[in-house]
Parts: C-alpha cells; sequence; structure tokens
C-alpha cells in the first residue's frame, strides 16, 4: 500500500524523500523509515481506515535529532512531514491525524512542532493552517514556507 | 485539545531569533528539552481517532 500511496506525482514533486517508484522501492523505504524510528530520528505514523487498516497515508514527525539546518546529527525541532493517497484527499483526514499527533505530542510535552512546505503547495498549507500552525518565516531559498504551532 | 494559539506568540519569536544563534540556540535551550523528547520513543502509541487510526509503524507491523 506505501507503494499506491506514495507514488503520486505530488509526492514526488513536494516530498521526494518519501516517494517510490516501485513496489521493491516501498518496502525498501519502509524499512529506511523504520530503521530510522528505531533510531529515535523519526516517529512514523501510517493513517489507517479503523474498520478496514487500509492505509491512507503516513506522517512523519522527525525528531530534533535530525532537523536542525539540515544537519543529520544536530539538536533542532520536531518537524513534520505528511502525504495521503490520491484517493482520500479532501475529506479532512490529514486535518484530524495532524491534530491526533499534535495532541500527543503536547501531551510528551514538546515545545514547538515545525513544518517546512513549498509556497505552491496549497493543499499542505490548508491543512497546517487548518490545523492552527502559523507562518512564521519563509526559507533562505525563498522557496519554502516555515510553518509552526506552539504546544507548551 | 490543542491550546488556541496567539499569533504574536513571544516564544516562538524568541525562538525565531534563537536559530540564529546555534550554541545559544543549542547549549541554553535544547540539550534539556531534547533529554525530555527522547522519552516520546520509548512508548508510542496507537491513536484512535475515531473513524480512522494513526499506528506507529513497527517491523512487526508491516501490513501497511
Amino acid at each position: 500500500m506505501y507503494f499506491h500511496i506514495s507514488k503520486r506525482e505530488e509526492v514526488k514533486q513536494y516530498l521526494p524523500e518519501a516517494y517510490v517508484v516501485s513496489k521493491e522501492r516501498a518496502k525498501d523505504k519502509i524499512f529506511e523509515f523504520i530503521q530510522r524510528m528505531l533510531l529515535n530520528r523519526c516517529l512514523f505514523f501510517c493513517i489507517a481506515e479503523k474498520a478496514t487498516k487500509i492505509p491512507l497515508g503516513y506522517v512523519i514527525c522527525h525528531s530534533p535529532l535530525v532537523t536542525y539546518k539540515n544537519s543529520n546529527e544536530q539538536i533542532g525541532d520536531w518537524t513534520i512531514d505528511f502525504w495521503l493517497g490520491k484517493d482520500f484527499e479532501g475529506k479532512g483526514i490529514m486535518g484530524k491525524s495532524l491534530i491526533g499527533i499534535l495532541t500527543y505530542l503536547q501531551k510528551m510535552e514538546v515545545p514547538f512542532v515545525f513544518a517546512f512546505v513549498e509556497k505552491r503547495n496549497y493543499k499542505s498549507i490548508k491543512v497546517l493552517e487548518q490545523c492552527q500552525f502559523l507562518r512564521i518565516a519563509s526559507t533562505n531559498d525563498n522557496k519554502n514556507w516555515k510553518y509552526g504551532i506552539k504546544l507548551n | 485539545m490543542i491550546k488556541k494559539l496567539n499569533k504574536t506568540s513571544e516564544s516562538i519569536e524568541s525562538k525565531i531569533h534563537l536559530e540564529d544563534n546555534f550554541d545559544i540556540y543549542e547549549n541554553a535551550v535544547y540539550l534539556e528539552e531534547y533529554k525530555a523528547n527522547i522519552q516520546i520513543f520509548k512508548s508510542i502509541p496507537t491513536l484512535d481517532l475515531g473513524n480512522i487510526i494513526l499506528r506507529g509503524v513497527y517491523p512487526s507491523k508491516l501490513d501497511i
């Protein structure tokens, strides 16, 4: 299912790290995310329909270990990436999922969560703003907005 | 539920300022926060949100 959800052109365009071209690469990618999670470098969530357990999309919460100024090891912020399968857009699924994750992170005393989103990625911007993220800066290359939310 | 935010949060503004200076940012602020954050990985729950669930993905849950 990861392949079907992540082979989208929009994932390729906006989240190339998550994009895959084949089922074989999808399996590798899942193991890559799991390995990162086992090393405390991200939380990797699968959004699934409760009744059928069918995956609908994914959310990655990058831990402070990896997100400071693109460093692989330095301490920075929690940031999130997220994507849905094409058939599941426009149903409020991602907004609901992000609120659930933010509520969990808030409970775990995470102070801030950030998201970097391309300025033309209007769908993701809409989701972030619905979840009360605030636009706080433009990145140095002027391609992305930096959004943030204060949780604690 | 998440608290409603003040759009001119002093905390966010001060954080942006700190980003300009990694030494201050790392040493004075985030080492302690990081120690707290690491607890998150010890027990990642399945979040039940009604008609959807969010599952932390582990090797034992490869039915994704």
